[in-house]
């Protein structure tokens, strides 16, 4: 049963992209655009083999993945804990998360020319912006939740006399827990898109940086290369944040 | 002072205002050790003052609450950890081995939880989460349990139901339970005491000894007697 | 949360290990040239992947198997700003820039100085292909595209209208990205556009656009794009600057002579079509890029300057003096030795 529904799921998925790949090819094979504005997807292909065969590629990745796990790391060990310290005792923390809110509506690439001014070229303003970009709505989306843990919780914590590193590992964290997971994959998927952009100009090297060097050497059909690259990493990480909000245990209210 | 060994709550002279509200004047009564009383009353009455004034959230403006040992609620609501199991919430908070004894194994066995050991709360119904509630509490070492309305959310089978199983499963542990509620029905069949409360101003208006040990055990047509009674007390 | 984290952890840790262990550059798996390479001091010179510009990679080339102690490497930006961020910061001690950015950069206080050129013409002014426009008067009224405003390219066309008596406000400048030039033109957002080469080829072989002017044309030995160098790196590393200054007139006169290779070389560092810059690079009449006789004058830059104030974008006058330093222009200027082996 399970086998003949995993190969339904698999063939619609192929029949769409399929589909996809035909208009794209009919476009292009009627030249409604310009070659080098609308790459073929033949010309697609065999850069893509191309590149699959080159060690730029795979370097790449790395340095975009080092850099957005090391920003995204950064931020949630010091937006969880720190939310979590404001939403359980500060009581008038109101101002404070205005002050989040600002920072969270300046869009991240803002940030670019102080990040190269102050980091310089490399690594460094990379990290920096991906943090800009995922600890401000994490950090708020930590403290909303602590505020919606139902009282009745507390009270039983004080009851059985849990200590303060029980309230934090078994109280707080558990009860937040699919918040916080469904809002780190947003923060995620924020953070992986402006990783992009923030390459763009402050790095040698990246997946950004490599789509902005190809648009540059007007190779643009290099450039739709590393964007599907992107899209499917971005969806591979996606899933890891999938799988561990399938394994939460239980609702977290029950009704 | 007097000898209080036997007496596991007392109010004396309680007075009790929230700024120019003055909810209880000169409130007094005491409850024995291993008593099962009910606090019965309108709604707005004042039952869930004296609840917390009992656990301690609050303290009276005037007047002595003693309280002698542990204190522990079930609520309306249920306060069970979603994530956690139900043996887990039930040993929440003790040590692990709680869980082999013969306590721990009596109880889930009374109070009909043994097949859902390892159920979440959320695949329960909500008589079903009170018990846990329940059990958690009976498995500690708590001298006096305070029940706030716990089955105002059942439906009227369930209701029934699981007043029988959290009588039997009371019925052995010795312990003082004062159990507050509007359902006069409930309060006859479970407990040995009913406090009859009016309000404007509350006072007790009525303290009736039931002579028996646990439910059941009076006889039908006293308890229709006494049911009707007390609700014309009520509303004169 | 805990598997999460710990995923995340992980998944860190690998990238990191993979990351040093160096596993993803081609010198690790060709074990190469394990000859006792002698510590060069590095100096980063910044350039953009543009024809006028090549002088820099080629500098890096040469550097790379040169006998003098400095390893010049060349940084590849994609924009100006990031440029100027760069010197002012001192990330960069040394980049290729438009010679109007220099003297902005000045009057804003930047130390730095022009050193040398990085090379002449280079720069093409672009029409539509079916277009009827024959002289410049005819691009009055239009959208013109532009690097920068403070490109010379801009500069330029703003003095040439001027003198021919038109009101400048009549023409439509427009600072466009370089790549995005050809496809604005196809698409009818902009007339013409006056910018570096490869674009301008681009558009050509694309079968979008045709030459209206070559640079040479309309200012002969155009100046597009100086070495500009930090102060500190003149006063600490003085002879640095004399290497780098010789490489690059070195690499000029290289470039000069060996086109078709040049070409090769610069598909390699730009990652971009070797068609299309040897299309460029072996133009012959008339040339389109001179990298020869890289020495500037300070009339030309007392005319930028000029240009620059009129149009109000440059604050005052410059004391050419306190801008430029020539004192490092070597005398004699032979082609670099260069074997470039296709890699």
């Amino acid at each position: 049963m399970k086998v003949i529904l995993f190969f339904k799921l698999l063939f619609y998925r192929s029949a769409l992209f399929g589909i996809l790949i035909s208009v794209w090819w009919i476009i292009s094979y009627m030249k409604v655009f310009p070659e080098y504005a609308f790459p073929s997807p033949n010309n697609i292909w065999l850069s893509f083999v191309k590149l699959v065969n080159s060690f730029r590629f795979y370097s790449d990745i790395m340095y975009s993945l080092y850099r957005i796990l090391f920003g995204f790391l950064v931020t949630i060990f010091t937006a969880i804990p720190l939310g979590v310290l404001i939403g359980l005792y500060l009581r008038s923390s109101k101002s404070l998360i205005t002050v989040f809110n600002f920072f969270r509506f300046i869009s991240p690439l803002a940030w670019i020319p102080f990040a190269i001014l102050w980091f310089q070229i490399g690594d460094k303003p990379a990290i920096f912006i991906i943090i800009m970009a995922s600890f401000f709505p994490l950090i708020i989306s930590v403290i909303a939740a602590v505020r919606n843990i139902p009282e009745s919780f507390f009270r039983v914590a004080k009851e059985y006399q849990f200590s303060k590193r029980d309230m934090f590992m078994k109280l707080i964290l558990p009860a937040i827990n699919r918040e916080l997971i469904t809002s780190l994959r947003i923060c995620f998927g924020i953070s992986w898109v402006v990783i992009i952009a923030a390459e763009m100009v402050g790095s040698q090297d990246g997946l950004g940086y490599a789509i902005w060097d190809a648009r540059n050497g007007l190779k643009l059909d290099v450039a739709v290369c590393y964007i599907i690259t992107i899209g499917v990493l971005g969806i591979l990480l996606d899933n890891i944040f999938q799988y561990c909000l399938t394994k939460t245990r239980g609702n977290v209210y029950a009704k | 002072m007097q000898n209080s060994s036997d007496i596991s709550v007392k109010f004396e002279n309680v007075h009790l205002s929230f700024d120019d509200f003055v909810l209880f004047q000169e409130l007094n009564f005491t409850i024995k050790k291993k008593e099962f009383v009910s606090i019965v009353g309108p709604s707005g009455c004042g039952k869930t003052s004296i609840l917390n004034l009992i656990a301690g959230y609050l303290a009276p403006s005037e007047g002595a609450v003693t309280v002698n040992g542990n204190i522990r609620t079930v609520f309306q609501n249920s306060s069970l950890f979603p994530w956690l199991s139900v043996r887990e919430n039930i040993l929440i908070g003790k040590n692990k081995t709680k869980g082999n004894t013969e306590v721990y194994k009596y109880l889930l066995h009374k109070l009909k939880l043994e097949p859902f050991e390892n159920f979440y709360p959320n695949q329960l119904s909500g008589g079903m989460r009170q018990k846990v509630e329940l059990m958690r509490i009976l498995v500690g070492e708590t001298d006096i349990i305070l029940l706030d309305e716990p089955f105002s959310a059942l439906d009227y089978i369930n209701r029934i139901t699981i007043r029988n199983d959290f009588v039997n499963a009371m019925k052995e542990l010795d312990k003082t339970i004062i159990l507050i509620t509007h359902d006069i029905d409930e309060a006859i069949e479970m407990s040995q005491r009913i406090c009859v409360l009016n309000k404007k101003p509350t006072t007790i208006i009525d303290d009736i000894g039931l002579n028996k040990s646990y439910s059941g055990e009076a006889g039908q047509q006293q308890l229709h007697d006494l049911k009707y009674s007390i609700i014309s007390k009520l509303t004169t | 949360m805990f598997r999460l984290t710990v995923i995340l952890l992980v998944l860190f840790i690998t990238v990191v290990s993979v990351k040093s262990a160096g596993i993803l550059s081609a010198s690790f798996w060709k074990k190469e040239q394990v000859e006792k390479k002698r510590v060069l001091e590095k100096i980063n010179v910044g350039h953009l992947p543009v024809t006028c510009h090549l002088t820099c990679p080629v500098t890096d080339y040469t550097s790379k198997t040169t006998t003098t102690e400095y390893e010049f490497v060349s940084k590849r930006f994609f924009d100006f700003p990031t440029i100027a961020n760069a010197i002012q910061s001192k990330d960069l001690m040394a980049t290729m820039m438009v010679a109007p950015l220099a003297f902005k950069l000045k009057q804003d206080g930047v130390p730095i100085r022009i050193c040398y050129l990085g090379h002449r013409d280079g720069s093409q002014v672009i029409v539509k292909k079916n277009s009827n426009y024959k002289s410049i008067d005819d691009l009055v009224g239009k959208n013109i595209a532009v690097p920068s405003l403070y490109s010379n390219q801009h500069f330029v066309l703003y003095a040439l209208l001027k003198e021919k008596g038109y009101d400048v406000s009549d023409v439509n400048f427009i600072p466009l990205p370089p790549p995005e030039m050809p496809m604005a033109l196809a698409s009818g957002a902009i007339d013409a556009f006056f910018v570096g080469e490869p674009f301008p080829a681009k558009a050509e072989m694309e079968d979008v656009g045709r030459v209206l002017y070559l640079s040479s044309e309309i200012w002969p030995d155009f100046i597009s794009c100086v070495l500009v160098v930090h102060e500190d790196l003149i006063k600490n590393k003085p002879d640095a600057v004399k290497e780098l200054v010789r490489g690059i007139a070195e690499s000029g006169a290289w470039l000069e002579e060996n086109r078709e290779q040049a070409a090769n070389l610069a598909a390699e560092y730009y990652n971009q079509d070797v068609n299309l810059l040897k299309y460029i690079l072996m133009a012959k009449s008339p040339q389109r890029v001179s990298y020869i006789n890289l020495q500037p004058s300070y009339a030309e830059f007392t005319r930028i300057n000029q240009i620059g104030v009129e149009i109000g974008l440059l604050d005052r006058m410059q004391n050419i003096n306190e801008l430029v330093d020539l004192s490092f222009i070597p005398n004699v200027v032979s082609p670099a030795k260069i074997e470039y082996k296709k890699q």
